[in-house]
Protein backbone atom coordinates (compact mmCIF):
# COMPACT_ATOMS: atom_id res chain seq x y z
CA UNK A 1 0.00 0.00 0.00
CA UNK A 2 2.94 2.57 0.68
CA UNK A 3 4.97 1.69 -2.90
CA UNK A 4 1.32 2.83 -4.45
CA UNK A 5 0.87 6.59 -2.49
CA UNK A 6 4.54 7.57 -3.64
CA UNK A 7 2.01 8.29 -7.16
CA UNK A 8 0.32 10.98 -5.03
CA UNK A 9 2.83 13.24 -3.74
CA UNK A 10 3.34 16.15 -6.71
CA UNK A 11 5.69 15.88 -9.09
CA UNK A 12 6.31 19.33 -8.44
CA UNK A 13 6.71 18.95 -4.69
CA UNK A 14 9.69 16.74 -5.12
CA UNK A 15 10.92 18.72 -7.82
CA UNK A 16 11.04 21.75 -5.57
CA UNK A 17 13.06 20.07 -2.84
CA UNK A 18 10.54 21.09 -0.04
CA UNK A 19 9.70 17.43 0.46
CA UNK A 20 12.26 15.66 2.21
CA UNK A 21 11.62 12.00 2.66
CA UNK A 22 12.98 8.98 4.02
CA UNK A 23 12.57 5.85 2.29
CA UNK A 24 13.38 3.08 3.92
CA UNK A 25 15.52 0.53 1.56
CA UNK A 26 14.14 -2.33 3.58
CA UNK A 27 18.62 -3.53 2.97
CA UNK A 28 20.01 -2.76 6.60
CA UNK A 29 23.00 -4.53 5.30
CA UNK A 30 23.83 -1.64 3.52
CA UNK A 31 24.54 -0.34 6.39
CA UNK A 32 27.98 -0.68 8.31
CA UNK A 33 28.16 -0.06 12.28
CA UNK A 34 30.37 2.90 11.54
CA UNK A 35 27.11 4.05 9.67
CA UNK A 36 24.95 3.07 12.18
CA UNK A 37 26.62 4.65 15.44
CA UNK A 38 26.25 7.94 12.75
CA UNK A 39 22.80 8.10 12.49
CA UNK A 40 22.04 6.34 16.16
CA UNK A 41 23.57 9.76 17.32
CA UNK A 42 21.73 11.97 14.80
CA UNK A 43 18.72 10.27 15.93
CA UNK A 44 18.81 9.94 19.96
CA UNK A 45 20.01 13.75 19.75
CA UNK A 46 22.18 14.01 23.12
CA UNK A 47 22.77 17.09 24.55
CA UNK A 48 26.63 16.41 25.76
CA UNK A 49 28.70 15.01 22.67
CA UNK A 50 29.74 11.64 23.17
CA UNK A 51 32.05 9.19 21.67
CA UNK A 52 30.71 5.66 20.71
CA UNK A 53 32.62 2.66 19.97
CA UNK A 54 30.75 -0.92 19.19
CA UNK A 55 31.55 -2.24 22.48
CA UNK A 56 30.29 0.78 24.21
CA UNK A 57 27.92 0.28 27.17
CA UNK A 58 24.36 1.92 26.43
CA UNK A 59 24.21 1.91 30.21
CA UNK A 60 27.96 3.75 30.60
CA UNK A 61 25.81 6.51 28.34
CA UNK A 62 24.73 9.57 30.78
CA UNK A 63 21.31 10.25 28.15
CA UNK A 64 20.52 6.64 27.59
CA UNK A 65 17.17 7.09 28.55
CA UNK A 66 13.37 6.92 27.35
CA UNK A 67 13.19 9.44 24.97
CA UNK A 68 16.54 7.69 23.29
CA UNK A 69 14.67 4.62 23.12
CA UNK A 70 11.67 6.25 20.88
CA UNK A 71 14.36 7.60 18.75
CA UNK A 72 15.71 4.51 17.93
CA UNK A 73 12.44 2.65 17.78
CA UNK A 74 11.77 5.52 14.86
CA UNK A 75 15.20 4.98 13.23
CA UNK A 76 14.63 1.99 12.73
CA UNK A 77 10.92 1.92 11.39
CA UNK A 78 11.95 4.75 9.49
CA UNK A 79 15.56 4.47 7.99
CA UNK A 80 15.82 0.85 7.89
CA UNK A 81 12.33 -0.64 7.59
CA UNK A 82 12.73 -3.13 10.67
CA UNK A 83 9.81 -2.94 13.38
CA UNK A 84 11.34 -2.83 17.05
CA UNK A 85 9.61 -2.53 20.46
CA UNK A 86 10.89 -1.47 23.77
CA UNK A 87 11.55 -5.22 25.24
CA UNK A 88 13.84 -5.77 22.55
CA UNK A 89 16.17 -2.58 23.67
CA UNK A 90 15.95 -4.09 27.09
CA UNK A 91 17.77 -6.52 25.84
CA UNK A 92 20.80 -4.52 24.39
CA UNK A 93 23.81 -3.92 26.39
CA UNK A 94 25.86 -2.38 24.23
CA UNK A 95 25.84 -0.41 20.51
CA UNK A 96 27.02 -3.26 18.52
CA UNK A 97 23.74 -5.16 20.04
CA UNK A 98 21.29 -2.54 18.86
CA UNK A 99 23.25 -2.64 15.31
CA UNK A 100 22.39 -6.59 15.35
CA UNK A 101 18.62 -5.72 15.70
CA UNK A 102 18.79 -4.88 12.32
CA UNK A 103 19.16 -8.75 11.36
CA UNK B 1 -17.53 -3.01 11.56
CA UNK B 2 -14.65 -1.38 10.84
CA UNK B 3 -15.47 0.81 8.01
CA UNK B 4 -19.21 2.86 7.24
CA UNK B 5 -20.79 5.39 5.61
CA UNK B 6 -23.13 8.53 7.38
CA UNK B 7 -25.36 10.16 5.02
CA UNK B 8 -26.95 12.79 5.35
CA UNK B 9 -25.18 14.90 7.99
CA UNK B 10 -23.50 18.07 8.03
CA UNK B 11 -20.77 19.64 9.47
CA UNK B 12 -22.30 22.85 10.26
CA UNK B 13 -19.44 24.44 12.98
CA UNK B 14 -16.84 23.69 15.21
CA UNK B 15 -15.39 26.18 18.16
CA UNK B 16 -12.31 25.47 20.32
CA UNK B 17 -11.33 27.04 23.59
CA UNK B 18 -8.01 26.94 25.65
CA UNK B 19 -6.98 28.29 29.29
CA UNK B 20 -5.44 31.58 29.08
CA UNK B 21 -2.99 30.82 31.59
CA UNK B 22 0.50 29.28 29.32
CA UNK B 23 3.19 27.40 30.68
CA UNK B 24 6.69 27.43 28.77
CA UNK B 25 8.11 23.47 28.46
CA UNK B 26 11.78 25.12 28.72
CA UNK B 27 11.55 28.64 30.87
CA UNK B 28 9.32 27.20 33.32
CA UNK B 29 10.56 23.96 34.48
CA UNK B 30 13.20 23.45 37.48
CA UNK B 31 16.79 25.04 36.64
CA UNK B 32 18.52 21.33 37.65
CA UNK B 33 16.00 19.77 34.47
CA UNK B 34 16.31 22.31 31.99
CA UNK B 35 19.21 21.21 29.92
CA UNK B 36 17.54 17.56 29.51
CA UNK B 37 14.15 19.34 29.14
CA UNK B 38 15.97 21.51 26.17
CA UNK B 39 16.41 17.57 24.46
CA UNK B 40 13.55 16.45 25.25
CA UNK B 41 11.55 19.88 23.84
CA UNK B 42 13.47 19.84 20.48
CA UNK B 43 12.07 16.19 20.38
CA UNK B 44 8.83 16.58 21.21
CA UNK B 45 8.25 19.66 19.46
CA UNK B 46 6.02 21.31 22.48
CA UNK B 47 7.24 24.27 23.54
CA UNK B 48 4.42 25.80 25.48
CA UNK B 49 1.27 24.54 26.14
CA UNK B 50 -2.12 26.04 28.23
CA UNK B 51 -2.92 24.45 31.89
CA UNK B 52 -6.30 25.64 33.42
CA UNK B 53 -5.56 27.07 36.73
CA UNK B 54 -7.40 25.33 39.89
CA UNK B 55 -10.80 25.79 39.75
CA UNK B 56 -10.92 25.40 35.84
CA UNK B 57 -12.17 22.49 34.44
CA UNK B 58 -13.22 20.63 30.65
CA UNK B 59 -16.99 21.47 31.16
CA UNK B 60 -15.87 25.61 31.42
CA UNK B 61 -13.85 25.33 28.62
CA UNK B 62 -16.58 23.74 26.70
CA UNK B 63 -19.34 25.86 28.11
CA UNK B 64 -17.60 28.45 26.69
CA UNK B 65 -16.67 27.13 23.30
CA UNK B 66 -20.27 25.93 23.02
CA UNK B 67 -22.33 29.35 23.59
CA UNK B 68 -19.94 31.16 21.13
CA UNK B 69 -20.38 28.28 18.64
CA UNK B 70 -24.25 28.66 19.17
CA UNK B 71 -24.44 32.63 18.92
CA UNK B 72 -22.55 32.38 15.63
CA UNK B 73 -24.62 29.33 14.26
CA UNK B 74 -27.60 31.41 15.32
CA UNK B 75 -29.02 27.87 16.34
CA UNK B 76 -31.95 28.26 18.96
CA UNK B 77 -31.25 26.04 22.33
CA UNK B 78 -34.65 24.79 22.20
CA UNK B 79 -33.87 22.78 19.11
CA UNK B 80 -30.44 21.05 20.34
CA UNK B 81 -31.68 16.96 20.65
CA UNK B 82 -28.47 15.85 21.53
CA UNK B 83 -25.38 16.82 23.93
CA UNK B 84 -22.70 14.32 24.05
CA UNK B 85 -19.16 15.10 25.69
CA UNK B 86 -16.09 12.57 24.44
CA UNK B 87 -13.39 12.76 27.37
CA UNK B 88 -11.85 11.46 30.48
CA UNK B 89 -12.25 14.88 32.50
CA UNK B 90 -15.44 14.96 34.30
CA UNK B 91 -16.27 17.07 36.54
CA UNK B 92 -17.37 14.38 39.45
CA UNK B 93 -17.03 11.10 38.80
CA UNK B 94 -20.53 11.15 38.12
CA UNK B 95 -22.84 11.85 37.61
CA UNK B 96 -22.02 12.62 33.50
CA UNK B 97 -21.21 16.15 33.34
CA UNK B 98 -23.18 16.01 30.05
CA UNK B 99 -26.00 16.79 32.13
CA UNK B 100 -24.73 18.80 33.93
CA UNK B 101 -24.02 20.87 31.01
CA UNK B 102 -27.41 20.70 29.73
CA UNK B 103 -28.89 23.03 32.24
CA UNK B 104 -26.28 25.12 32.65
CA UNK B 105 -26.51 25.95 28.91
CA UNK B 106 -29.55 26.35 29.40
CA UNK B 107 -30.87 23.31 27.00
CA UNK B 108 -34.00 21.79 27.01
CA UNK B 109 -34.68 18.84 29.41
CA UNK B 110 -35.37 17.01 25.84
CA UNK B 111 -32.00 16.55 25.44
CA UNK B 112 -29.82 13.28 24.83
CA UNK B 113 -26.92 13.81 27.20
CA UNK B 114 -24.29 11.74 28.09
CA UNK B 115 -20.25 10.90 28.53
CA UNK B 116 -18.07 8.54 26.19
CA UNK B 117 -14.85 7.57 27.84
CA UNK B 118 -12.37 7.88 25.06
CA UNK B 119 -9.28 10.29 25.01
CA UNK B 120 -6.96 11.05 22.19
CA UNK B 121 -8.86 9.13 19.49
CA UNK B 122 -12.44 10.33 20.34
CA UNK B 123 -13.16 12.60 18.32
CA UNK B 124 -13.84 10.53 15.18
CA UNK B 125 -15.71 8.23 17.57
CA UNK B 126 -17.58 11.06 18.80
CA UNK B 127 -18.41 12.20 15.32
CA UNK B 128 -19.74 8.57 14.10
CA UNK B 129 -22.15 8.37 17.51
CA UNK B 130 -23.41 12.02 17.05
CA UNK B 131 -23.51 11.22 13.21
CA UNK B 132 -25.21 8.03 13.47
CA UNK B 133 -28.27 9.61 15.59
CA UNK B 134 -28.83 12.70 12.90
CA UNK B 135 -28.03 9.93 9.87
CA UNK B 136 -30.68 7.60 11.26
CA UNK B 137 -33.75 10.74 11.44
CA UNK B 138 -33.80 10.55 14.84
CA UNK B 139 -32.80 13.57 15.68
CA UNK B 140 -32.17 16.89 13.65
CA UNK B 141 -29.32 18.89 15.88
CA UNK B 142 -26.76 17.63 17.99
CA UNK B 143 -23.52 19.14 19.80
CA UNK B 144 -20.46 17.10 20.74
CA UNK B 145 -18.10 18.70 23.15
CA UNK B 146 -14.56 16.69 22.84
CA UNK B 147 -11.18 17.47 25.21
CA UNK B 148 -10.13 16.97 28.28
CA UNK B 149 -7.84 19.03 31.85
CA UNK B 150 -5.14 16.52 31.14
CA UNK B 151 -2.08 18.86 31.73
CA UNK B 152 -0.08 19.47 34.58
CA UNK B 153 2.90 21.48 34.95
CA UNK B 154 5.10 17.96 36.00
CA UNK B 155 4.55 16.21 32.49
CA UNK B 156 5.34 17.97 29.42
CA UNK B 157 2.72 16.76 26.64
CA UNK B 158 -0.41 17.19 27.79
CA UNK B 159 -2.41 20.98 27.18
CA UNK B 160 -6.08 21.87 28.48
CA UNK B 161 -8.55 22.34 25.51
CA UNK B 162 -12.42 22.29 25.43
CA UNK B 163 -14.09 21.71 22.31
CA UNK B 164 -18.00 22.39 20.51
CA UNK B 165 -18.59 20.68 16.73
CA UNK B 166 -22.39 21.19 15.51
CA UNK B 167 -23.55 18.91 13.32
CA UNK B 168 -27.24 19.02 11.65
CA UNK B 169 -29.58 16.62 9.44
CA UNK B 170 -29.05 17.91 6.12
CA UNK B 171 -30.43 15.51 2.77
CA UNK B 172 -28.30 17.04 0.60
CA UNK B 173 -25.10 17.04 2.99
CA UNK B 174 -21.94 14.91 1.33
CA UNK B 175 -21.30 11.91 3.16
CA UNK B 176 -18.73 10.52 6.39
CA UNK B 177 -16.67 8.04 5.96
CA UNK B 178 -15.35 6.22 8.93
CA UNK B 179 -12.46 3.76 9.86
CA UNK B 180 -12.97 3.14 13.56
CA UNK B 181 -10.86 0.37 15.69
CA UNK B 182 -10.22 -1.24 18.91
CA UNK B 183 -7.26 -3.01 20.75
CA UNK B 184 -7.46 -4.00 24.42
CA UNK B 185 -4.95 -6.05 24.54
CA UNK B 186 -2.75 -2.47 25.01
CA UNK B 187 -4.77 -1.19 27.81
CA UNK B 188 -1.97 -0.94 30.11
CA UNK B 189 -0.03 1.21 27.75
CA UNK B 190 -2.06 4.78 28.98
CA UNK B 191 -3.81 4.19 32.47
CA UNK B 192 -4.47 5.81 35.62
CA UNK B 193 -4.34 2.51 37.14
CA UNK B 194 -6.01 3.37 41.07
CA UNK B 195 -9.46 5.18 41.63
CA UNK B 196 -11.70 2.35 39.58
CA UNK B 197 -13.05 -0.93 41.29
CA UNK B 198 -10.29 -3.10 40.15
CA UNK B 199 -7.67 -1.25 42.58
CA UNK B 200 -9.47 1.15 44.61
CA UNK B 201 -7.64 4.11 46.23
CA UNK B 202 -5.95 3.01 49.14
CA UNK B 203 -3.82 5.15 51.25
CA UNK B 204 -0.68 4.21 50.74
CA UNK B 205 -1.07 5.41 46.88
CA UNK B 206 -1.38 8.83 48.33
CA UNK B 207 1.99 8.75 49.59
CA UNK B 208 3.97 11.46 47.41
CA UNK B 209 7.62 11.24 46.52
CA UNK B 210 9.95 13.94 44.72
CA UNK B 211 11.34 13.10 41.19
CA UNK B 212 14.89 14.39 40.41
CA UNK B 213 12.56 18.02 39.08
CA UNK B 214 11.61 18.37 42.40
CA UNK B 215 7.98 17.49 41.16
CA UNK B 216 6.10 15.76 43.84
CA UNK B 217 4.54 12.47 42.46
CA UNK B 218 2.53 9.59 43.59
CA UNK B 219 0.68 6.10 43.07
CA UNK B 220 -2.28 8.45 41.53
CA UNK B 221 -0.76 9.70 38.62
CA UNK B 222 -0.93 8.26 35.31
CA UNK B 223 1.17 5.98 33.66
CA UNK B 224 2.29 6.07 30.19
CA UNK B 225 4.60 3.44 28.55
CA UNK B 226 6.25 5.35 25.42
CA UNK B 227 7.61 3.27 23.45
CA UNK B 228 4.21 0.97 23.13
CA UNK B 229 2.53 4.04 22.19
CA UNK B 230 4.90 5.06 19.90
CA UNK B 231 4.53 1.55 18.31
CA UNK B 232 1.12 1.23 18.46
CA UNK B 233 0.57 5.20 16.31
CA UNK B 234 3.44 4.17 13.79
CA UNK B 235 2.68 0.76 13.19
CA UNK B 236 -1.64 0.89 13.55
CA UNK B 237 -2.13 4.57 12.11
CA UNK B 238 -0.57 4.85 8.51
CA UNK B 239 -2.25 1.29 7.52
CA UNK B 240 -5.94 2.27 8.85
CA UNK B 241 -5.38 6.19 6.48
CA UNK B 242 -4.68 4.19 4.00
CA UNK B 243 -6.83 1.68 4.36
CA UNK B 244 -10.15 4.27 4.49
CA UNK B 245 -8.71 5.87 1.57
CA UNK B 246 -8.84 2.34 -0.36
CA UNK B 247 -12.07 1.58 0.78
CA UNK B 248 -14.06 4.74 -0.83
CA UNK B 249 -11.84 4.81 -3.33
CA UNK B 250 -10.47 8.04 -2.39
CA UNK B 251 -6.44 8.90 -3.40
CA UNK B 252 -4.41 11.53 -1.17
CA UNK B 253 -4.55 14.38 -4.21
CA UNK B 254 -8.19 14.22 -3.38
CA UNK B 255 -7.72 15.27 0.31
CA UNK B 256 -7.40 18.91 1.14
CA UNK B 257 -6.15 18.34 4.73
CA UNK B 258 -5.31 15.22 7.37
CA UNK B 259 -5.12 16.49 10.48
CA UNK B 260 -4.03 14.07 12.60
CA UNK B 261 -4.19 13.72 17.05
CA UNK B 262 -1.29 15.96 18.15
CA UNK B 263 0.71 13.46 19.88
CA UNK B 264 4.05 14.40 19.83
CA UNK B 265 6.49 15.39 17.19
CA UNK B 266 8.58 12.67 16.80
CA UNK B 267 5.36 10.18 16.46
CA UNK B 268 3.56 12.98 13.84
CA UNK B 269 6.77 13.17 11.92
CA UNK B 270 6.72 9.43 11.55
CA UNK B 271 3.14 8.97 10.82
CA UNK B 272 3.27 12.19 8.18
CA UNK B 273 6.62 10.63 6.97
CA UNK B 274 5.20 7.02 6.46
CA UNK B 275 2.36 8.07 4.07
CA UNK B 276 4.22 10.41 2.65
CA UNK B 277 2.13 13.66 2.74
CA UNK B 278 3.92 16.87 2.57
CA UNK B 279 4.13 18.93 5.69
CA UNK B 280 1.85 21.90 3.81
CA UNK B 281 -1.37 19.15 3.98
CA UNK B 282 -0.78 18.53 7.57
CA UNK B 283 -1.16 21.02 9.94
CA UNK B 284 0.08 21.12 13.71
CA UNK B 285 -0.44 22.82 16.66
CA UNK B 286 2.04 20.99 18.96
CA UNK B 287 4.62 23.98 19.11
CA UNK B 288 2.63 26.44 20.92
CA UNK B 289 -0.55 23.79 21.91
CA UNK B 290 0.88 20.63 22.80
CA UNK B 291 -0.77 17.27 23.18
CA UNK B 292 -4.71 18.26 23.84
CA UNK B 293 -6.02 15.10 24.23
CA UNK B 294 -9.56 13.87 22.07
CA UNK B 295 -9.14 18.57 21.25
CA UNK B 296 -6.22 18.29 19.66
CA UNK B 297 -7.91 17.47 15.69
CA UNK B 298 -10.58 20.56 16.46
CA UNK B 299 -7.80 22.56 18.83
CA UNK B 300 -5.31 22.38 15.11
CA UNK B 301 -8.50 22.94 12.63
CA UNK B 302 -9.67 26.04 14.51
CA UNK B 303 -6.01 27.19 14.57
CA UNK B 304 -4.91 26.35 11.76
CA UNK B 305 -7.50 25.96 9.12
CA UNK B 306 -10.71 28.04 10.12
CA UNK B 307 -10.00 30.89 7.54
CA UNK B 308 -10.48 27.77 4.75
CA UNK B 309 -12.99 25.94 6.09
CA UNK B 310 -15.27 28.43 6.88
CA UNK B 311 -15.43 29.47 3.25
CA UNK B 312 -16.01 27.04 0.05
CA UNK B 313 -16.07 23.09 -0.03
CA UNK B 314 -12.96 21.33 1.62
CA UNK B 315 -12.52 17.72 2.26
CA UNK B 316 -10.63 16.43 5.89
CA UNK B 317 -9.04 13.70 6.62
CA UNK B 318 -9.17 13.58 10.80
CA UNK B 319 -7.60 10.63 12.26
CA UNK B 320 -7.28 10.49 16.56
CA UNK B 321 -5.52 7.69 17.99
CA UNK B 322 -4.49 6.71 21.56
CA UNK B 323 -5.67 5.17 25.16
CA UNK B 324 -7.47 2.28 24.92
CA UNK B 325 -6.12 1.43 22.44
CA UNK B 326 -8.05 3.30 20.20
CA UNK B 327 -8.24 4.59 16.59
CA UNK B 328 -10.36 6.09 14.38
CA UNK B 329 -10.19 7.91 10.77
CA UNK B 330 -13.00 10.00 9.29
CA UNK B 331 -13.47 11.90 5.97
CA UNK B 332 -15.45 14.55 5.87
CA UNK B 333 -16.27 17.94 3.56
CA UNK B 334 -16.74 20.77 4.81
CA UNK B 335 -18.66 23.35 3.19
CA UNK B 336 -18.45 27.22 4.63
CA UNK B 337 -19.32 25.67 8.19
CA UNK B 338 -18.91 28.51 11.05
CA UNK B 339 -15.40 28.85 12.77
CA UNK B 340 -14.94 30.96 15.07
CA UNK B 341 -11.54 32.16 16.17
CA UNK B 342 -9.77 30.61 19.20
CA UNK B 343 -11.18 31.36 22.28
CA UNK B 344 -8.93 32.16 25.50
CA UNK B 345 -11.28 31.67 29.06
Amino acid sequence: MESSSRADIPAGLIASGRLVLRISTGDSTLVTIEQFIEQFLSAVDFQEPVELKPDTKLSDLPEWDSLSALATIVLFDTEYGKVIVGPDLAKCGTVRDLYALMG
Amino acid sequence: MSQCTLRNVRFAGMATCVPKRVFHNINDAPPQIRSERERLVRNIGIYTRRLCPEWQTFSDLAFEATEKLLADLKWNKSDIDALIIVGQSPDYLIPATAIILQDRLQLPQTTIAYDVNLGCSGYPFGLHLLGSMIASGAIKKGLLLVGDRAGEEKDPLFSDAGTATALEFDPNAPPMYFDLNSDGSGYKAIMLPVGGHREPVHISHLIPHRDEGGYWRSGMDLVLDGPAVLSFSTQRVPPAVDSLLAHVGMSKDEIDYFVFHQANRMINETIRKKLRLPEEKVPSTLHDLGNTSGASLPVTMTVRLSDTLAQGRHRVLLCGFGIGLSWGTAIVDIDSAVFPALIEA
